[in-house]
C-alpha cells in the first residue's frame, strides 16, 4: 500500500481556494512509512488547510494527493482529475485517523460509547469487540476510569486523550493531529503530548500541526515550516531548529520564543 | 342567575360518558396530528436544507404559505371548501373497528398541515445547531452521510428541537377546539350542544377549561421526564426520582440553565 519509494503520502503541488483567496499555492511533502512529520507556521499559512485536504473535509482543486498510493478524493482520468463520488471518500477516510483542536467527542455519548460507534457502524465490530478494543486502548491514553463518561465532565486534556482513543479504534494507517494542544491549559499539555509521544514511538505514521517547538523536536522524524501556503522549508528536527536553514525560519522562530 | 355549584360539581367529577368519549377525540385528535405532523416537519426540516435547490423551494413555499393561513381557515378548506369545489371529499372510515368520520379525518389533516410548517423550522433550527466539528468528526472516522445523519445530527438536534416542541403539543392540544367549527364531537363542541339545552354556559366553559387544563399539565410532566432524560450528560448529579426530574424541567437551576451543555 505504499508507492515505490516507500512514501504513505505524498502530496504534489496541491493548489487549494476558498473563493478568490488562494490559501494553497502548490504544496508538495512526502510522508513515508512509520514516519512523524511536523508541520510548523504562523497562523493562516495554510497548514491546518492542507492536513484537511488529505482526509477530504477540504476539496483541493489543482494538484493531487496520494495515500498509500490511491489518489485521494479524485480519480485520474487520462490526466484529468474527475472528483469522486461521496461514497468512495467516505471510504478512503476510513485508514485516516484524526484529532481536532477542539477535540470534538459526541457530547450525547459517553467516552466509551464514543470510541465505540465507529468501529461498529462504520466496520461492523460486533460489540464485545469493539468495547475490548476501546478499554485497552482507554488503559493506553490513561482513561480506564472515565470510560462511562460523559464528556462534558472531563478535562480539555482527558477529551483530547479520548479523542486519541476514539481515533485509533479505527486502526488507521495514518493519524492526522490538527494543533492538538492549542485549545489546552498548559498544566494538561503535557498529558496530551506524551500519549502523542507514545505513539509515535510505536512506529505510527503522524503527520502533526503544531505550535510545541519542543515536542517538535523530540517527537518529529522531520520538521516542515509552511508559509503562505507553501512549503519553506523541511529537514530533520537537530538540522531544522540547530541550523534553522532559511530566512524565513530565522524569522518565525525568533517571534515565537 | 349566578353560578350553580350543584350543576358544576356534578359536570366536573362525573362528566358521563358522552364527556369522556369527546375527550378521548381530543386527545386522539392532537396526538395524531402531532405525529403526522413530526413526519412532516421533519421531511420539510431536513429539505430547506437540501443540496436540491427545487427541494429547498418546495419546502420553503410549504412553509411561507401555510404559516400565512389561520388553522381555523385551514380546517374549513379542507373539510368544506376541497368538497364544495366537487375536488375531494372526505368520507368516513373504519378501521380495525373504529370509525373515523369524515370531519374527524379532515382535522387530523388540517392540524397537521398547519403543525408540520412550524416543526418544519423548529428541525431546521434543530439540524443547524449541530456544531460543524461533531460532524466533521464523524466524517473523520469514516461515517457516511446517512450514518452521521442518524447517529450524530438527529440525536444532537433532537436535544435542541424537543422543548420547542413540547410546547407546540401543548398549544395543540387546546387548538383542537377549532375542530368543532367543522363539526368534530369533542370536548368544547360537546360543550357548546350541552349549553344551548342547559342554559348553563359559564359552569360548563368552567369545565371544559378546567379538562384542557389538566390535559396540559399532564403533558408538562411527560415532557418534564423527556427533557430529563435528554440532559441526563449535562450534569453530576442525576435527578434519580419521578418527582425529581419532573422539578428538573419545571425549575431549572439558574446555574443549569446559564450552561449550554
Amino acid at each position: 500500500m505504499t508507492d515505490v519509494d516507500g512514501a504513505l503520502v505524498r502530496a504534489e503541488n496541491v493548489h487549494k481556494w476558498f473563493g478568490q483567496n488562494e490559501v494553497l499555492k502548490g504544496v508538495s511533502l512526502h510522508v513515508g512509512r512509520g514516519e512523524v512529520l511536523s508541520i510548523i507556521g504562523p497562523s493562516g499559512s495554510g497548514k491546518s488547510t492542507f492536513l484537511r485536504c488529505i482526509n477530504q473535509l477540504e476539496t483541493y482543486q489543482k494538484g493531487r494527493i496520494h495515500v498509500g498510493g490511491e489518489l485521494i478524493g479524485f480519480e485520474d482520468r487520462g490526466g484529468r482529475l474527475v472528483p469522486l463520488p461521496n461514497r468512495r471518500i467516505v471510504a478512503q477516510r476510513r485508514n485516516i485517523g484524526m484529532v481536532f483542536q477542539q477535540f470534538n467527542l459526541f457530547w450525547h455519548m459517553t467516552v466509551l460509547e464514543n470510541i465505540i460507534e465507529a468501529p461498529m457502524l462504520v466496520l461492523g465490530q460486533r460489540r464485545v469487540e469493539a468495547e475490548a478494543t476501546a478499554m485497552a486502548l482507554l488503559e493506553r491514553v490513561g482513561l480506564s476510569e472515565k470510560a462511562h463518561a460523559y464528556p462534558m465532565k472531563l478535562s480539555g486534556g482527558q477529551q483530547q486523550r479520548a479523542a486519541i482513543a476514539r481515533a485509533l479504534a479505527m486502526k488507521p494507517d495514518l493519524m492526522l493531529f490538527d494543533e492538538p494542544t492549542s485549545a489546552l491549559d498548559p498544566e494538561t499539555t503535557g498529558e496530551v503530548l506524551n500519549v502523542i509521544a507514545d505513539l509515535a514511538r510505536s512506529g505510527m505514521t503522524m503527520i502533526v500541526v503544531t505550535h510545541e517547538m519542543a515536542f517538535a523536536r523530540q517527537v518529529s522524524d522531520r520538521v516542515v515550516l509552511m508559509e503562505d501556503g507553501k512549503v519553506d522549508c523541511e529537514a530533520d528536527p537537530e538540522t531544522f531548529f540547530r541550523d534553522q536553514p532559511s530566512a524565513r525560519l530565522k524569522a518565525f522562530l525568533a517571534t515565537i520564543h | 342567575m349566578g353560578f350553580d355549584w350543584p350543576f358544576f360539581w356534578s359536570r366536573l367529577t362525573d362528566p358521563g360518558d358522552l364527556y369522556m368519549i369527546a375527550l378521548g377525540r381530543t386527545v386522539l385528535m392532537a396526538v395524531l396530528a402531532m405525529l403526522l405532523g413530526l413526519v412532516i416537519g421533519v421531511l420539510v426540516g431536513f429539505g430547506r436544507l437540501s443540496k436540491f435547490a427545487p427541494i429547498r423551494a418546495v419546502c420553503a413555499f410549504y412553509v411561507w404559505l401555510i404559516r400565512g393561513i389561520p388553522v381555523l381557515v385551514l380546517l374549513v378548506l379542507f373539510f368544506s371548501g376541497l368538497a364544495a369545489a366537487g375536488f375531494f371529499r372526505f368520507s368516513d372510515i373504519t378501521l380495525f373497528g373504529i370509525t373515523m368520520s369524515a370531519s374527524f379525518q379532515a382535522a387530523v389533516l388540517g392540524l397537521a398541515i398547519h403543525e408540520g410548517a412550524y416543526m418544519a423550522e423548529i428541525v431546521r433550527n434543530g439540524i443547524q445547531a449541530v456544531q460543524r466539528g461533531q460532524i466533521e468528526a464523524a466524517k473523520s472516522l469514516g461515517m457516511g452521510t446517512f450514518q452521521l445523519t442518524r447517529r450524530i445530527i438527529l440525536p444532537q438536534a433532537t436535544r435542541v428541537i424537543v422543548p420547542p416542541l413540547g410546547n407546540d403539543f401543548n398549544h395543540l392540544l387546546k387548538t383542537t377546539s377549532l375542530a368543532s367549527v367543522i363539526g368534530v364531537q369533542e370536548i368544547f363542541q360537546l360543550t357548546e350542544s350541552m349549553s344551548a339545552t342547559t342554559f348553563k354556559t359559564f359552569e360548563l366553559l368552567i369545565v371544559v377549561s378546567i379538562t384542557y387544563l389538566a390535559l396540559t399539565t399532564v403533558w408538562n410532566v411527560i415532557q418534564g421526564l423527556i427533557e430529563a432524560r435528554l440532559r441526563r450528560h449535562e450534569r453530576d448529579e442525576q435527578p434519580t426520582t419521578l418527582f425529581a426530574k419532573i422539578g428538573y424541567y419545571l425549575w431549572p437551576r439558574g446555574d443549569a440553565a446559564m450552561e449550554r451543555r
